[in-house]
């Protein structure tokens, strides 16, 4: 059995390490942490360190909530939510991005990870007055995933339908690793 | 057995939709100008054809299914299926016949035109 078959690939390896900005204490002073001696000092620290991670996958709310942009409180860019499906043959992403147009997505690949981001802007129609609601989020918004390595990146496809861009990426056969035998002398 | 039902009475137990799918208000903007009430309502990945707005006695209520169909297993889910549904008073002066709407993008943009004898008039002096 290929158990790396089973292993769940992190996709999200690199926007992981890209939102690891300093946490915004605001109306609060923040002290300098000093570094903590002890361990009792030490398992607060981890407490802290496992609350805070709790939280920053909280920001993300519940499936399916359909709030867009839910990450969009803790930095500037907005992150819409998507969805990761994979079959024997390929990979399908879908991301939702309402009321953006097509040309104002790009996807990018470089160093295994791809980039998807654009702008989403507010609709300037008629003589708008006044507003009632404003509920909607608008601006630039910003994900990164991490390719597994058996995505083909040179027939990644993309089409775009009802505010939603879905990109198919097919699965390539990975070579064999070579198995090299030493000899015992 | 004689079971007389009225045809017109609601039946209150049965759901009006199957609640198999979560349903979620959609995020709306909603304008005024002289002329009308505009309101865009963020619905990605809903079909045109699976969208409803009703209008009745005052009542403004916009719905729709997004059906995603995707293969295999999901490893990752941030979005599903689900039913977005909201419901808005209307003011009298929306010129019901006249309300018009149409799906770009994911989003659904509602014209709700005032009525004549709503808009603005300048009088002049004689």
């Amino acid at each position: 059995m290929n158990f790396k078959k089973l292993a769940p690939w992190n996709w999200f390896k690199e926007e992981e390490s890209t939102t690891t900005l300093p946490i915004k204490h605001t109306g609060q002073v923040v002290l300098p942490r000093k570094p903590p001696y002890g361990p009792i000092a030490q398992l607060q620290q981890e407490m802290d360190q496992l609350f805070d991670n709790f939280f920053k996958g909280f920001a993300q709310g519940p499936v399916g909530t359909g709030s867009f942009f839910p990450g969009s409180l803790s930095d500037n860019l907005l992150k819409p939510t998507l969805d990761i499906g994979a079959t024997e043959k390929e990979y399908t992403i879908s991301i939702e991005v309402p009321g953006v147009e097509e040309k104002d997505v790009t996807l990018e690949i470089a160093d295994n990870t791809l980039t998807i981001k654009g702008e989403k802007e507010q609709e300037r129609e008629e003589k708008e007055k006044h507003y009632y609601r404003m509920e909607r989020s608008y601006g630039s918004f910003q994900r990164l995933l991490s390719l597994p390595e058996d995505a083909d990146q040179d027939a990644i496809k993309a089409t775009f339908k009802n505010g939603v861009v879905t990109i198919t990426m097919p699965r390539k056969a990975l070579p064999q690793s070579e198995v090299k035998q030493i000899k015992i002398k | 057995m004689s079971e007389k039902t009225d045809i017109i009475k609601r039946e209150t137990t049965v759901p009006e939709y199957s609640s198999q799918i979560p349903a979620i208000r959609p995020v709306v903007d909603i304008y005024e100008n002289e002329d009308e009430l505009l309101l865009f309502a963020d619905m990605p990945g809903v079909a045109k054809e699976n969208i409803s707005v009703t209008v009745d006695n005052g009542k403004l209520v916009i719905s729709g299914v997004r059906n995603l169909h995707r293969p295999g297993t999901v490893t990752q889910e941030e979005f599903s299926d689900v039913k977005f549904h909201r419901t808005f008073s209307v003011p009298q002066t929306i010129d019901v016949a006249k309300v018009n709407a149409e799906m770009k993008n994911g989003v659904l943009r509602l014209h709700l035109p005032k009525s004549e004898a709503a808009k603005p008039r300048q009088i002049k002096i004689a």
